[in-house]
């Protein structure tokens, strides 16, 4: 299964700022959608560790990420070579830096996404969806890092289909932190 | 009384439905070992390195095996096909790449099937992914390679032309051209997974517990590559949940519990297959694409020539392949009177999973394509489809086709009268008129079909002349125990079929006693079975080539019990009847009260001998026949011979509707018209109709194997190859007619298979209801995704165009 991405946004950054957090593999894994954890090599790639779901198929997937190209301030690609659950995939990621004049870069962005294996086939239909929602997720967390804004930490996708807490135990979570209020309230009350 | 032609109860369901049923997946012990075969997940990658070592330290793993060790035990498998078959290298698990995702790559052996897929999720494979092809005429263009060594995808190419194909064109009246059929890809869900118990002693005898269900077969593959002389081999089946002919091929996981066995010490190993392997690895049906198909009529409608070009896809290994190239030709002209062909046929390898004989294999192809030809010739030609198909069939049996075929006897016309009184075709035939003024797509098909059955394996001859094979052949072996009682073994190997009842009821009729008398061996052993090279259960063969057996088996032992009672109640031969006593099955003499017991006959050959004279030296009560159907090596460069014996067939009508809001297709009415001459047990019959239609109708409605550009096979579980189960199964009414067979001794046909009968009614039905959308159905499966796709884009002016001139005119 191959799904391939491009798109462009602009960024109130100088060039020089963007392409360093693009080009620093301790600044850019993090970006990456459902991001665990990760581990430097000698060789300057990052084995990453990342959560994966698809309905009720969870696990956690390994990725070996390496920067392919520099070329300051313009050019950065990345590869990575991942596993999970059996199947494997692999990910070109693209992104070309121009001017936008004041002081702002375009950074134009595109790559490719193939996956092999049991969970593609298990999974059918469903991964298409939800890769594309990674990777929007995954650009709009490089956007923000870019333009200096906070980061959210990238979360597993809902792929359940129900809007999130609508499940017995999103509606049991929302009654216990119901609950949880009413206790701190009266606490405070009685402090 | 006369047992055979009555639905006397399966002696087989006792058994089964109280689970004493006996599966290859139920031998265990505690000593046994479990293998796990780790897959590729790359349609076409070449294998780097294979690292086991964390696999290998795991507690409990006893051994893995990986290509290389393969490579050294194993010889590739024998390929049908000539050059450059014989240049694809088979093997149990990939060497140097990958060719299709699923294929093993490597195999452990733990003390528990848990334990050997953790060890198997230990191995590391490092792949160098290579680009894939999925498409078949793409594969053609041979840019990408699957077997460099043979230096080409395509591994079958001939032209089958009989007649006189351009006077017939050029005489004709009508020319339709279609661009482009497909027929999808799918194949059989049996209930029963593959599975195998292997145990290599240090004897060196191998033995397998396992659910093929082709030994004679695969024994002659399977021992060459193990380096073993077959009769080292023993294959032992006992009850098989269904085949359907996949079970044909799993001779290649069975080789590498063999090997595994070998490595851990002669200890049992069990390989018990997942859904999703099956689905993935154990084999499909056969894609076929046709294309630029022309077809020249006379001014009547009467089709009198067809020229086309079709393309195989047989997936990543041809094994079983290139037979199926051959097979269609069985059914040549279908159920129509069409005099001259040219069919250029290809096949090619493709990335995707091998394909197997799959239930109607390889003739439901070629039926579809000759159904699909038919309907629309007849809507492009506004000629009803009932009309068209009168207008075409076949009358006068024996019928010889263009190449030599001999359909032995039928009644299509009558079988369709039938089924359109069934069906309340008039009354259908007005709802339709008016669901289409309120705007509603409802359409009403016809599908005849072709169930050909006993081949002739000289037909691999005419696509490899170098192949030691022709005729067919079965062998019974039927005896008086030492108690006297009636055992029969055969060399079939049955799946479900109901052999030991129908069995029971030959043997019934000719020894004048009860069925429950009798005893079938259940399964197969090569041990002490009765078998040939030719032994199993496919082709829809067992009423002839089984049966007979079990008659010709029968008249030996009869003459033997002839002998023998009458020389010891000191009568002719002639003046004895065979029957039931006081003191159970006998021979008599006729009109007196002299009469002598089976159990007394046994005695007096088994155990009690200084009774008898050097008379009846020959007479053992132990006989064995085979069963030998009157075949001749076919003509190989003319193509041209019988390539089966007889032709049951099967019609059916259907009237669907298409759900304008979902475009789901839904079915409102079936009927089906069964006749497989001479019926044993209509009970059996009536299921294996309705087994088979059901199977049509799932692969129509539900089963497509779906892969994507990279060969991911996307339908991988029952989620997304959704087989049919009674709660989409739609009331199918049932009929038949006997039109008994000249070639068989009880006028029987082979019958089981069904021709996909439900892929040409329901596919008619759908164009049918389409046709004034300006659609044209070109494909085999109708899932409500793909009348949607084909509602989207109607086809009809870029898939069919229509020539007519007034003959002579030119």
């Amino acid at each position: 299964m191959a799904i391939r991405f491009d798109g462009e946004f602009t960024v109130a950054t100088s060039r020089a700022e963007a392409f360093a957090i693009l080009s620093e593999m301790q600044k850019f894994v993090p970006l990456l959608p459902t991001y665990k954890s990760h581990e430097i090599k000698e060789d300057g790639s990052a084995d990453l560790k990342i959560r994966v779901g698809v309905g009720k198929i969870r696990g956690t997937g390994t990725i070996n990420l390496k920067l392919t190209q520099c070329r300051p301030p313009v050019h950065a690609s990345y590869l990575g070579k991942g596993k999970v659950m059996g199947s494997v995939f692999n990910l070109l990621a693209e992104f070309e830096l121009a001017d936008a004049g004041a002081g702002e870069t375009r950074v134009q962005w595109s790559g490719e996404l193939i996956m092999f294996g049991k969970l593609v086939s298990l999974a059918g239909g469903m991964i298409k969806p939800i890769a594309n929602k990674d990777i929007a997720r995954m650009i709009e967390a490089i956007r923000l890092a870019l333009s200096g804004e906070e980061v959210a930490v990238p979360q597993l996708a809902d792929t359940t289909g129900k809007p999130a807490g609508t499940g017995w135990l999103g509606k049991l979570r929302a009654l216990m932190s119901k609950l949880a209020k009413i206790v701190r309230g009266f606490l405070r009350i009685q402090q | 009384m006369t047992w055979v032609g009555k639905s006397l109860q399966r002696k087989e369901d006792g058994r089964l439905i109280r689970g004493q049923g006996l599966f290859a997946d139920d031998e265990h012990s505690d000593s046994m070992l479990h293998l796990y075969i780790l897959r590729s997940p790359y349609a076409h990658a070449r294998i780097a390195s294979i690292d086991v070592s964390a696999a290998q330290a795991l507690p409990g793993v006893a051994c893995v095996l990986t290509g290389s060790d393969i490579k050294e035990q194993c010889v590739p498998y024998m390929q049908l096909g000539p050059a450059p078959c014989d240049k694809i290298v088979d093997l149990p698990l990939a060497t140097d790449k990958v060719i299709f995702q699923g294929e093993p790559v490597a195999a452990v052996a733990a003390d528990s099937a848990a334990i050997a897929m953790d060890a198997g999720l230990l191995i590391e494979v490092e792949y160098e992914m290579l680009d894939a092809v999925v498409d078949p005429e793409e594969a053609l263009e041979d840019k990408i390679l699957l077997h460099e060594a043979a230096a080409t995808n395509r591994t079958y190419h001939d032209v089958f032309e009989y007649g006189e194909v351009d006077k017939a064109f050029s005489d004709a009246a009508h020319v339709v051209k279609i661009n482009r059929l497909h027929f999808h890809r799918f194949a059989s869900t049996p209930v029963e997974n593959n599975a195998c118990t292997a145990e290599w002693n240090q004897r060196g005898d191998l033995d397998f517990l396992c659910n093929n269900s082709f030994a004679g077969f695969s024994m002659q593959l399977l021992a060459p590559s193990l380096r073993l002389p077959v009769e080292k081999l023993r294959i032992r089946s006992y009850d098989i949940g269904g085949s359907f002919g996949v079970k044909i091929w799993n001779y290649v996981y069975m080789a590498l519990a063999a090997l595994a066995s070998r490595k851990c010490g002669g200890r049992k190993v069990k390989w018990s297959e997942t859904r999703t392997e099956h689905l993935q690895g154990s084999g499909h049906g056969n894609e076929r694409t046709f294309l630029d198909t022309e077809v020249a009529l006379d001014k009547d409608g009467v089709i009198t020539a067809i020229k086309s070009r079709h393309i195989d896809d047989c997936g990543a290994y041809p094994r079983y392949e290139p037979l199926g190239c051959i097979i269609w030709a069985q059914v040549l002209p279908a159920t129509y009177g069409v005099r001259n062909f040219r069919i250029d046929f290809t096949q090619t390898v493709t990335n995707k999973c091998p394909v197997v004989p799959n239930r109607g294999y390889s003739r439901m192809q070629h039926l579809w394509f000759m159904e699909r030809i038919v309907d629309i010739c007849a809507h492009e030609l506004a000629i009803p489809a009932d009309e068209m198909r009168l207008k075409n069939y076949i009358r006068e049996f024996p019928y010889e086709t263009p190449n030599g075929c001999i359909y032995d006897s039928g009644n299509y016309p009558a079988m369709l009268e039938k089924a359109k009184q069934m069906i309340d075709w008039d009354g259908w035939k007005q709802k339709q008129i008016e669901a289409r003024e309120q705007g509603r797509l409802l359409g009403i098909g016809i599908g005849t079909t072709l169930d050909s059955g006993t081949n002739n394996f000289g037909q691999a001859q005419i696509m490899n002349p170098n192949l030691p094979f022709s005729g067919n052949s079965e062998v019974c072996i039927i005896c008086l125990d030492l108690d006297g009682s009636v055992v029969v073994s055969l060399g079939t190997g049955p799946s479900g079929q109901g052999h030991e009842t129908t069995t029971s009821q030959v043997v019934a009729d000719e020894l004048n006693i009860d069925p429950s008398m009798i005893t079938v061996r259940t399964g197969f052993d090569s041990a002490w079975n009765a078998f040939s090279g030719h032994s199993g259960t496919y082709a829809s063969q067992f009423a002839v080539s089984g049966l007979s057996a079990v008659y010709g088996a029968c008249q030996k032992l009869k003459a033997q019990m002839r002998q023998l009672a009458g020389f010891m109640l000191k009568a002719d031969a002639a003046e004895l009847e065979f029957g039931v006593g006081e003191e159970g099955p006998q021979l008599s003499v006729k009109g007196t009260d002299k009469s002598i017991n089976y159990w007394f006959m046994s005695n007096l050959v088994n155990s009690n001998n200084a009774l008898l004279d050097d008379s009846l030296a020959d007479v053992t009560l132990n006989v064995r026949h085979v069963y030998r159907p009157p075949f001749e090596v076919p003509d190989t460069e003319k193509k041209f011979g019988n390539l089966t014996l007889t032709y049951a067939a099967q019609l059916h009508i259907a009237v669907v509707e298409i759900d304008t809001d979902t475009c789901r297709p839904n079915i409102l009415a079936y009927a089906a018209i069964d006749d497989c001459g001479k019926v044993i047990n209509p009970q059996i019959v009536n299921g294996q109709v309705a087994g088979g239609t059901a199977h049509g109708i799932g692969a129509v409605l539900m089963e497509s194997f779906d892969y994507d550009e990279v060969g991911n096979l996307l339908t991988a579980t029952f989620s997304d190859y959704c087989p049919l189960t009674v709660m989409n199964m739609p009331d199918v009414q049932y009929g038949s007619i006997e039109t008994p067979s000249p070639f068989s001794y009880n006028g029987a046909k082979g019958m089981g298979e069904g021709g996909g009968a439900p892929l040409h009614t329901l596919s008619a039905a759908i164009q049918d209801a389409l046709y004034a959308e300006g659609i044209i159905v070109t494909d085999s499966h109708h899932s409500a995704p793909r009348v949607f796709e084909r509602l989207r884009a109607p086809n009809r002016e870029a898939t069919v165009s229509v020539e007519s001139r007034r003959v002579g005119a030119q």
